[in-house]
C-alpha cells in the first residue's frame, strides 16, 4: 500500500539552482500564457547571485516530500519563500464526489468511444485501410482519455489495449486482440478485412467496459496516486515509442492522458484548493497544454506521430512532460488520508 | 563430429593471427611474478598491477568480488564448421589469458600493424582483469554438431510474465564474455584485442557496460547500491563456504564429463525507471524492498546484516508480504536450495525516445539449475509492486564451463574432444 511521507516537513531549500535552470528554461520556451494564480513566474534572479543551498540544513528531512517543482510560486512567488501549507490528512468520504465525478467522465467517455469504435469496425469491414486508421485513431485516444491505469480494469484492459510482447507467441499469438492487434493490422500490409473479427470483439469488450467503470472500486490513495501514474505511464510507455510500435502515435497517446490527468485534478481542486500542490500541478498541465497546442497548430491541425517531430519539438514535449512529472508528484502526499505507520521494531541481534 | 586438429590449428594461428593466437603477444615483464588468485571473495586492492590468474579449477569472474568495471558481450557463432569455431575458441582463452596476465607487448617491424592496439600503452597492467567465457544454447543445434554435448540444465532464458519488452536483438546469443576489471579502459581494450583474434567466427550480438558502485561505507562490508539508491548483494552466499557453492553454484550431477564444475550463468538487462522511481515517497521504495534505503537493514531494523526474521512477522506489519525480499529470499527450508549467487552491475546507457535515463541493472546470477533457482524466484517476483519500475529488456541463460587446468587449455576445449 502506497504510504508517503510528506506530513509537516519542514521545507529545505534544495537544489536552487536546478529550480532557477527550470524556471530560465520554461520562460525561454515561451509557453506562457494562461497561467494559474499562484505559478505566475517571477523575475529570474540571474544565474550567478544564486546561493547554492547545501543538501542538509538543520532541522530539515531533505529527499522525502519536497519537490524541486514545489518550491517555485507559493505564497510570494519567491523560490525560497514559504510554501504553502498542506491540507492532510483529509478524511476518506473526502473523496467520494472526487471519485464521483471521475466515474461520471470516464462513463461519458466510453459513451462516445462505443460509436468511435463502430466506426473502426465498418471501416475495416469495407477494406478502407485510410478510414481505419483514422477511426483507430480517434479510439484508441478516446480509450486512453478514461486513464485506466495499472490494471483498473483488470483482464478488460488487457483485452482492448493489450500488447503481444508478454504473449508465448508474441504478435501471431491467438490472443494477442484489441487495438493494438488493429494498429498492427492497418500499419502493416495485412489485409484490412481480416482484421474484422478483431474489430467486432472490440465492440464486444467495450460495451462491457461501460460495466466495469460503473462498479470500478478506487481507494482514495489509488484515484490521487492516478494523477501522477497517468503521466508517469504515458512518458514510460506511449512516448518511448515502446507501445505504439506501428502507428507511432505517441504524442496522440500522451495528449489522452494530458487530458486525464487534468480531469482527475479538476475533480480534486476542492481538496487541494490553496495547496502548493495545486499551484505547481496545475502550472504543468498548463504549460503541457500549451506544448501540444503548438504541436497541433505546427502540424496542420493534427497531433504529429513521434517520427514527425523535429528534435526541438521532441525537446519542448518531453521537456513539458518532465517539468509536468516533477510537478504532479506531490499529488499522492497532499492528499493522504493518514499518518504512515510506524514501523515495528525487530528485536533481533546483528551477527 | 571430427576431433580438431591441434597441429593444423597453430600452424592456421600463427599464420593468421600471428603471435596473437598463441597467448605469445604479451609476456610477463621482470617482476610481475603471478600472485595466487586473491582468496576468492576478498577484495582486490584496487591496485593496477593486480592480477588474478585466467587459469584454475573454476573459472575466474565468478567467485571473486566484483571488480569495478565490466562488459558482457554476447556473440553469435558464424564459423563457416566446427573445426574453425574451435580454433576461435582457442584463440580466445589464449588472448584472454595473455590479457589477465599482463606484461609487455610483442614489438612487430614498424610496417607491420602491432600486435595489441597499444590503447593501454606497451607495458600492460593485468588490472585484475578476468574474461569469463560461457555458451548458450543456441550453440548446442545442429550447426556445430554440439548438440550431444549440451549441458544438462542449459536451455534459452524463457519469456517470464515481466518480459513483455525483451528486446530480441539484445536477447540470448551463441557465447557470453563477462570481462570485469579494476578500470574502465582496461575492459574496453580487452574487448577489442579479444574481437581481433574471433572475427569471421565469433561475431557480436549485444554489449551491454557495468559498472559497480564505488565503496561508499559505512563500513568495509558494506554492499554498494544499484541505481534505485538500495543496497544490493546482502543476502549473497557465502563464496567462501566451498560445500555451499557445491550446492548451490557448480554443476555436477546428470552433466556430460566436458560440464561438470562448471556453472550456469543468468543476465538480465533490467531497464530501470529511475527517474519514476526517484518520483516516489521514501517508504514506499522501503516497502516494495523490505530494507531502508539509507543503511540497508531490513524494515525495522538497524543493521544491513541483520536477519530479517521473516518468521516473526507472518502478516507482514514489518514487512509487506509483497516486499521484494520476501519474494526473493522468502528464508524457508523450502527455497534454501534455490539461492543464487549475484554478481550484477549497474548500467547506464543514455536516455530513451521519451527523453528519460535509460539506467539499469545488468543482473548476474551464477547458480547450478536455472529452472530450480533462478527461475523458482523469478516466477515469485513476476508480480510485485517494483514491476511497475522496472523492464527486463534482454539478457539470457549461458553455461559457463570449468576452468583451465593449464597455459594449453582453453575454454571449450571439452566440447571438441
Amino acid at each position: 500500500m502506497l504510504q508517503r511521507l510528506s506530513r509537516g516537513t519542514t521545507l529545505v531549500a534544495v537544489f536552487v539552482v536546478c529550480v532557477v535552470v527550470g524556471l530560465v528554461a520554461f520562460t525561454a520556451l515561451g509557453v506562457g500564457g494562461r497561467r494559474s494564480e499562484g505559478a505566475r513566474i517571477t523575475k529570474v534572479p540571474h544565474v550567478e547571485q544564486v546561493v547554492y543551498v547545501p543538501h542538509t540544513s538543520p532541522g530539515g528531512m531533505v529527499g522525502r516530500s519536497e519537490s524541486i517543482g514545489q518550491r517555485e510560486g507559493g505564497v510570494t512567488g519567491n523560490p525560497d519563500g514559504a510554501p504553502l501549507p498542506e491540507n492532510i490528512p483529509f478524511t476518506r468520504a473526502a473523496f467520494d464526489a472526487p471519485i464521483h465525478r471521475y466515474r461520471d467522465y470516464a462513463a461519458s467517455q466510453v459513451k462516445k468511444l462505443r460509436p468511435e469504435v463502430a466506426t473502426l469496425a465498418a471501416a475495416i469491414r469495407r477494406g478502407d485501410r485510410p478510414a481505419a486508421r483514422a477511426a483507430w485513431r480517434a479510439a484508441f485516444a478516446r480509450y486512453l482519455r478514461l486513464g485506466a491505469v495499472y490494471g483498473a480494469f483488470g483482464q478488460l484492459d488487457t483485452d482492448i489495449e493489450g500488447l503481444p510482447g508478454g504473449l508465448p507467441k508474441g504478435e501471431h499469438d491467438p490472443h494477442f486482440i484489441g487495438l493494438h492487434r488493429i494498429e498492427m493490422g492497418l500499419w502493416t500490409g495485412e489485409s484490412v478485412r481480416s482484421l474484422t473479427p478483431v474489430a467486432a470483439r472490440l465492440q464486444r469488450d467495450v460495451q462491457r467496459l461501460s460495466r466495469a467503470v460503473r462498479v470500478s472500486s478506487m481507494q482514495p490513495l489509488d484515484y490521487a496516486t492516478r494523477a501522477h501514474e497517468i503521466l508517469e505511464d504515458a512518458q514510460r510507455d506511449y512516448l518511448s515509442g515502446t507501445s505504439v510500435t506501428w502507428s507511432g502515435e505517441g504524442v496522440l497517446a500522451t495528449a489522452s492522458g494530458v487530458s486525464a490527468t487534468a480531469l482527475i485534478l479538476g475533480t480534486l481542486r476542492p481538496l487541494l484548493q490553496g495547496q502548493q500542490s495545486q499551484v505547481t500541478t496545475e502550472a504543468g498541465i498548463t504549460r503541457l497544454d500549451h506544448t501540444l497546442a503548438a504541436l497541433r497548430a505546427a502540424h496542420g491541425g493534427h497531433l504529429p506521430t513521434l517520427s514527425e517531430l523535429s528534435l526541438r519539438e521532441r525537446q519542448r514535449l518531453v521537456g513539458s512532460l518532465g517539468w509536468a512529472l516533477e510537478r504532479l508528484q506531490a499529488i499522492p502526499g497532499s492528499l493522504e488520508t493518514q499518518d504512515p505507520a510506524t514501523i515495528p521494531k525487530l528485536e533481533t541481534k546483528t551477527p | 563430429m571430427s576431433r580438431l586438429d591441434r597441429r593444423r590449428f597453430l600452424t592456421r594461428s600463427a599464420l593468421t593471427l600471428g603471435a596473437v593466437g598463441t597467448g605469445a603477444a604479451i609476456v610477463p615483464g621482470p617482476g610481475d611474478a603471478d600472485s595466487e588468485r586473491p582468496g576468492e571473495s576478498a577484495p582486490a586492492t584496487g591496485a593496477l598491477t593486480d592480477r588474478i590468474p585466467f587459469d584454475g579449477p573454476k573459472q575466474a569472474g565468478i567467485l571473486n568480488a566484483p571488480q569495478g568495471h565490466a562488459v558482457f558481450v554476447a556473440l553469435d557463432a558464424v564459423a563457416p564448421n566446427a573445426a574453425a569455431l574451435g580454433n576461435a575458441l582457442q584463440a580466445l582463452s589464449y588472448r584472454a589469458r595473455s590479457l589477465a596476465t599482463g606484461g609487455r607487448t610483442t614489438a612487430l617491424g614498424v610496417d607491420e600493424p602491432t600486435v595489441d592496439s597499444g590503447t593501454l600503452g606497451d607495458d600492460i597492467s593485468p588490472d585484475a582483469l578476468t574474461i569469463t567465457i560461457g555458451f548458450g544454447a543456441s550453440l548446442f543445434d545442429d550447426r556445430y554438431g554440439l548438440a550431444p554435448k549440451k549441458p544438462a540444465n542449459l536451455t534459452p532464458m524463457p519469456r517470464f510474465a515481466v518480459d513483455a519488452n525483451l528486446d530480441p536483438t539484445r536477447t540470448h546469443g551463441d557465447v557470453l564474455l563477462q570481462i570485469c576489471a579494476g578500470q574502465h579502459d582496461t575492459v574496453t581494450h580487452a574487448l577489442r584485442e579479444i574481437m581481433r583474434v574471433v572475427r569471421g567466427s565469433l561475431e557480436l550480438r549485444w554489449v551491454i557496460n557495468g559498472f559497480q558502485s564505488a565503496p561508499r561505507g559505512p563500513s568495509e562490508k558494506s554492499s554498494g547500491r544499484n541505481l534505485f539508491a538500495f543496497r544490493d548483494g546482502t543476502a549473497n552466499p557465502d563464496v567462501t563456504d566451498a560445500g555451499l557453492m557445491d550446492q548451490l553454484v557448480w554443476s555436477t550431477a546428470g552433466e556430460p564429463s566436458w560440464a561438470a564444475g562448471g556453472t550456469y550463468t543468468v543476465v538480465r538487462t533490467i531497464r530501470m525507471q529511475v527517474e519514476f522511481w526517484d518520483r516516489v515517497g521514501l517508504r514506499e521504495q522501503e516497502n516494495m524492498i523490505g530494507r531502508h534505503r539509507a543503511t540497508g537493514a531490513p524494515l525495522g531494523g538497524t543493521d544491513e546484516f541483520q536477519d530479517p526474521r521473516l518468521d516473526l512477522d507472518p502478516k507482514g506489519e514489518r514487512i509487506p508480504l509483497d516486499a521484494h525480499i520476501r519474494l526473493a529470499n522468502p528464508r524457508s527450508a523450502k527455497t534454501d536450495a534455490q539461492r543464487i549467487l549475484r554478481r550484477g552491475y549497474n548500467y547506464d546507457r543514455g536516455f530513451d525516445e521519451a527523453g528519460a535515463l535509460d539506467q539499469g541493472l545488468v543482473f548476474v546470477a551464477f547458480n547450478q539449475d536455472p529452472a530450480r533457482q533462478f527461475a523458482a524466484i523469478q516466477e515469485r517476483l513476476n508480480d510485485e509492486p517494483m514491476t511497475d519500475y522496472i523492464r527486463p529488456v534482454g539478457g539470457g541463460y549461458f553455461f559457463t564451463p570449468p576452468g583451465t587446468q593449464n597455459a594449453r587449455g582453453w575454454v571449450g576445449d571439452g566440447l571438441f574432444s
